[in-house]
């Protein structure tokens, strides 16, 4: 009968449409932002400076690899100077552009010292103030507890920075290098 | 280079293509171009490809001289030469013969340069190709 | 005016009919036209006498950009190129890279950018087969029965790669991460539950009369023209034309998988929407086969950090989700590639797009380039 795949396909909406008041695969969404789905921990939002819980010091030692790696040249830093003049293993300044970065994470592989890792922070829309686009070192900490919280995989892997030894020699930890080795961010 | 490669000259391209056509590489897959500046050369290359005997890729090379660089055009034989040419043209400035009026593919029309070369200056002198220069290189 | 004058004009006179062909610019800003692209069509009433592309819109200059990159930071590039398959960018990427060094990844990476590049075939597919049922005129419903199965994809790419489109995956030697905890049974339930989807998806669809009419006997490709204009990926197939660069070349470990390639009879746009959902359902057979055979081991070859391949070219093509998507890559013995040329299945796609349209109505056009499935940044770079 000429109309019989018009009637297939209507009652498929049909039951579509009826399925949806009460089987929860029919109706996917949900009620944003009152509910939010779960984000998976590996999700890339922007990058953000490690520093450890008890110290509060940053890892960063400010070795420029990551702005070296980044593909959108959207991080600057530069080396902060000790009391004697010598430069020191802190980064002065650090500065992240958010309208360069594309958050793809070469920077958090890029770095040895576990210094970096990605947010779970994407709603950056703001009503009334403009908001900086680059973000300094205030902006961009966040402590090592806060990465356990998001992302478990990734704390694991950028185990904490271990304390000085009596002799003063520092230890490098776990290197999280993309080279020849998994990367688990 | 993966497959066989085969250095031509603009003379015998044509010739070199019906040669391949006849022995059943019917699919003219990519149609491109590199600029050696240290050699003063542009060296367009050709990958085609069989579709029945699933064969390929065989790779045609051409090189031209940098300064008004031209080649004998693709399109009577193979159509999938048409956009990869202007493409070519719009991007190297590598004149095509033997098709009619060539245009730029992806700039406007009245853009002046060809910007996949490798001394290729942008106009807008104010604002210097980024990424180079925020790297210190 | 013409029934006005015939009254007392003497017999026809063609001179006084002075009839001239209408230019449209359809698009560039278009809900149709899948992007910024633009079709100048001449037409006589609603028939189309002519009809030229305009390329260029979305030109963000991805190969100069290149050049002036080292090889991994160019794989986000890549994401950006046909944005919705991004895991497919990177695979054909990280594959060309791997010709140019000779090196082999491991096992379990090529599972992995198998089972990464079928789903991204669903996800392409889904998404083509959705909109192309919009231009028709079913105002989204389709699109939304598709996009639901899509997000969950789309959740499984979030999970594994941290992006959902965008993703980032694959690295030369192998791909940046192994899946996480869990993922393959999630992968597994997704195709269990595939099938039922796209038997009610088809219910929907193919035996629908006004999708019928409208496709069968629009825009036909005939094979030896496809074949003579470069055309690739499910639109040559469409045409008839049995050329699937999995079983071609043969290339990763496709040779150990049992599927079928579908290939049409006519060509037309009804028959590049079937050949797709075939294609669809052919995935989930790799899918399962893939996932049942997943060795362990490491997901990344010994590759140095920063990646320097000796001098020479290479040409690595895979079969992407629109068609041949090659990667021609030379190298000078540096870090960074000193030519990077991407060879869009898009782009050469649209290179009959006259022929296709010319003869059919103005809104036959949208149809035509909605079933090539193009993507501008593919397109335009």
């Amino acid at each position: 009968m000429y109309g019989l795949g018009l009637l297939k396909g209507m009652y498929v909406v049909l039951r579509n449409f009826v399925e949806s008041y009460y089987k929860p695969e029919r109706l996917v969404t949900v009620q944003y932002p009152e509910e939010r789905r779960p984000l998976p921990p590996r999700f890339r939002g922007f990058p953000f400076l490690i520093y450890d819980d008890d110290s509060g010091a940053l890892r960063c030692v400010a070795c420029q690899l990551c702005a070296k790696a980044c593909p959108a040249t959207c991080i600057e830093l530069t080396m902060a100077k000790g009391e004697d003049g010598k430069p020191a293993k802190r980064p002065e300044t650090y500065t992240l552009d958010l309208g360069l970065c594309m958050q793809c994470g070469l920077c958090v592989e890029a770095c040895p010292f576990a210094a970096l890792a990605m947010d779970h922070d994407f709603e950056r829309a703001v009503i009334d103030q403009p908001e900086p686009l680059r973000l300094g070192i205030d902006q961009l900490r966040r402590p090592f507890s806060y990465l356990e919280q998001i992302n478990p995989e990734a704390a694991n892997a950028l185990a904490p920075k271990p304390a000085k030894t009596a002799a003063g020699a520092e230890e490098r930890p776990a290197k999280s290098s993309h080279g020849g080795r998994e990367v688990t961010t | 280079m993966n497959g066989e490669v085969r250095q031509v000259t603009a003379q015998d391209l044509l010739a070199e293509v019906g040669r391949l056509q006849a022995a059943g590489f019917d699919y003219l897959s990519l149609v491109t171009a590199v600029d050696f500046i240290a050699e003063d050369q542009i060296e367009l290359v050709y990958c085609f490809y069989s579709i029945a005997s699933r064969k390929g890729p065989v790779t045609l090379k051409l090189r031209l001289p940098r300064t008004a660089p031209r080649a004998p055009s693709l399109l009577p034989l193979f159509r999938s030469a048409d956009l990869q040419e202007r493409e070519i043209y719009d991007l190297f400035g590598v004149e095509f013969e033997g098709r009619p009026g060539i245009k730029r593919l992806l700039l406007w029309d009245t853009f002046q340069g060809h910007p996949l070369r490798k001394d290729f200056q942008p106009d807008d002198d104010d604002r210097p190709v980024i990424m180079d220069e925020r790297r210190g290189q | 005016m013409d029934e006005h004058m015939s009254a007392n004009a003497p017999a026809h006179d063609p001179e006084l009919l002075d009839t001239d062909l209408l230019e449209l610019s359809i698009g560039p800003q278009h809900p149709s036209t899948h992007g910024v692209f633009r079709m100048v069509a001449k037409l006589d009433g609603e028939n189309i006498a002519a009809l030229e592309p305009v390329f260029g819109y979305l030109h963000r200059c991805h190969e100069k950009i290149g050049e002036s990159l080292t090889y991994l930071q160019n794989m986000p590039m890549t994401d950006r190129l046909d944005y919705i398959c991004g895991p497919a960018n990177n695979i054909a990427y990280a594959i060309a890279a791997e010709k140019l060094a000779g090196i082999q990844p491991p096992e379990r990476a090529e599972y992995i950018r198998v089972i990464m590049t079928e789903l991204t075939r669903l996800v392409n597919h889904l998404l083509l087969v959705g909109f192309l049922t919009n231009d028709l005129g079913a105002f989204f419903t389709p699109v939304l029965y598709a996009f639901r199965e899509r997000e969950k994809i789309l959740d499984i790419f979030e999970a594994i790669t941290g992006g959902r489109m965008c993703t980032n995956y694959a690295r030369i030697g192998g791909v940046a991460r192994d899946f996480p905890e869990g993922i393959t049974a999630e992968i597994r339930t997704l195709i269990d539950a595939f099938p039922r989807f796209l038997d009610e998806f088809e219910l929907l669809l193919s035996e629908n009369e006004i999708l019928q009419n409208r496709c069968v006997g629009t825009g036909v490709l005939a094979a030896a023209a496809a074949v003579n204009a470069g055309i690739s990926g499910p639109v040559l197939r469409a045409s008839g034309v049995n050329y699937d660069i999995r079983k071609a070349d043969g290339y990763s470990i496709y040779p150990r998988f049992d599927f079928r390639v579908p290939v049409g009879q006519t060509g037309d746009t009804y028959d590049r929407y079937l050949v797709r959902i075939c294609e669809m359902r052919e995935s989930l057979k790799i899918l399962r086969q893939a996932l049942a055979g997943l060795p362990d081991g490491p997901v990344q070859a010994k590759v140095p950090k920063l990646f320097k391949p000796p001098r020479g070219d290479a040409y690595g093509r895979i079969e992407g989700p629109k068609g041949e998507l090659g990667f021609y890559l030379v190298s000078d013995g540096s870090t960074k590639p000193f030519r990077y040329k991407v060879r869009p299945p898009s782009l050469i796609n649209l290179t009959l797009l006259e022929e296709m349209c010319v003869g059919h109505k103005i809104a036959d056009a949208v149809i035509i380039l909605g079933s090539i499935d193009i993507v501008l940044g593919e397109v335009d770079r």
